[in-house]
């Protein structure tokens, strides 16, 4: 195992640092139980982060040994993330029943075409498939990044087209994932273009420090109190309703 | 062109896309003005036997010059009842948790209209934008109106919250 200076250390520590702050407000505000999935994420990432410590102290193991655990951590930390965005899909859609129908089908709709354009990009771009780190770093990190990355595109750009608002941390979510989705899909496209050591100690600094901003998004829109317009239901009257829709009824049909 | 290089210049555009939409998000969560829409005049640019008159009197290309016209014309009001249905959609969905269940069920009422109402003004836009784009081709009155006709459930909302609020007005 290597020695990394301090912002490597740092880089590494102080987001799990804050995930577990995290959690606790997530608990202490009662959010864990409105997003599971992110909970169950955060919770997640700080185990794999305390694993990851204990077996970086551990000398009996080797780097390849190191990599595997890690690549079956990555494995189930990017299953929670498909569970995110669909969980936030699912709370942007909840406040708005009529069209809960339209955010299944365009979710569906999004994830099957994302799924067929990311196969197809990566039979284009990759060349070398040599061994299950390759194969983790040219197809499977990337196809994930370009899905999750694409829902995420389709989500705000869907709210943007239905004029939804968003609640705090949904928008926080989507925000944070969105841009470690984006410099993990740039990153890992370049090592698989130029190969997996390319630029490795920058690309490392990058992803690791895009990542600590994430949190911290996500941190603040946990912690954010929501604001809510003023409404009166005064605004409504039936009989202006009613009347309302005969003119235009009539105005309509002849 | 590197293949590598596309899927970065794909990332780069999204995580712009994203930072837009974002900010955009951010911006709007303050709007509350409404739009007067004159549903009288819109009706009468939406007419399709009014179309039907102008395409069987003008020449092609006047036809399509004046059709042209009235298309911006419908656009800006669609535009403006799309608006209106995004502020009633903020206002409602802040009021949806709210400790009074009068309050809350109103603000239920008008979420679910007005995201009814706000798909098929949008709809209606991408409409209006492909007619404006082709002006010569013939826009069945389902094309534009049918959307339309589904915005009548809320336009009531819509014109009560007008006078309830400070108004606009469709230029």
């Amino acid at each position: 195992m290597s020695n990394y200076g301090f912002w490597y250390n740092y880089l590494w520590i102080a987001p799990h640092v804050l995930l577990a702050g995290l959690c606790i407000l997530l608990l202490q505000r009662k959010l864990a139980r409105e997003y599971p999935a992110f909970f169950a994420y955060t919770v997640y990432e700080c185990f794999q982060f305390i694993l990851g410590l204990a077996l970086y102290r551990y000398k009996g193991i080797t780097d390849d040994q190191y990599m595997e655990i890690y690549l079956i951590g990555a494995c189930i930390s990017s299953l929670l993330r498909f569970a995110i965005v669909y969980e936030v899909f699912r709370h942007l859609f909840h406040d708005y029943p009529v069209l809960s129908t339209f955010g299944k089908i365009l979710y569906r709709w999004s994830a099957a075409l994302l799924v067929l354009a990311s196969v197809i990009l990566i039979a284009w771009t990759t060349q070398d498939l040599q061994n299950h780190v390759s194969i983790w770093v040219n197809v499977v990190d990337r196809m994930v990044c370009i899905i999750q990355l694409g829902l995420l595109v389709v989500l705000f750009g869907a709210s943007r087209f239905l004029g939804f608002s968003w609640r705090n941390l949904s928008f926080g979510i989507a925000l944070g994932l969105g841009l470690f989705a984006a410099v993990e899909l740039a990153v890992t496209a370049v090592r698989a273009a130029y190969g997996p050591a390319t630029m490795i100690v920058f690309f490392n600094y990058f992803t690791m420090g895009t990542y600590h901003v994430c949190v911290m998004i996500w941190l603040f829109y946990a912690w954010a109190p929501e604001r809510y317009m003023t409404f009166s239901p005064l605004a409504v009257r039936e009989n202006t309703l009613e009347g309302w829709n005969l003119a235009l009824k009539r105005v309509i049909e002849r | 062109m590197n293949a590598g290089l596309i899927l970065v210049v794909c990332a780069i555009l999204a995580l712009g896309f994203l930072s837009w939409m974002a900010w955009k998000t951010r911006s709007r969560r303050n709007l509350r003005d409404l739009y007067d829409i004159d549903l009288q005049a819109f009706e009468n640019l939406a007419c399709a036997d009014e179309e039907k008159f102008l395409r069987t009197r003008l020449r092609g290309g006047e036809f399509r010059r004046i059709q042209r016209e009235r298309l911006r014309a419908t656009m800006e009001y669609v535009s403006g009842i799309a608006h209106n249905a995004e502020v009633l959609l903020q206002m409602g969905s802040s009021a949806l948790r709210d400790s009074d269940p009068a309050v809350a069920n109103a603000a239920k009422h008008v979420v679910d209209e007005a995201s009814k109402l706000r798909l098929n003004a949008q709809v209606a836009r991408v409409k209006l934008l492909t007619a404006m784009l082709w002006p010569g081709i013939r826009i069945e009155p389902s094309g534009v109106l049918e959307p339309y006709r589904k915005l009548k459930s809320i336009a009531a909302v819509l014109e009560v919250a007008n006078s309830h609020l400070g108004t606009v007005h469709v230029a």
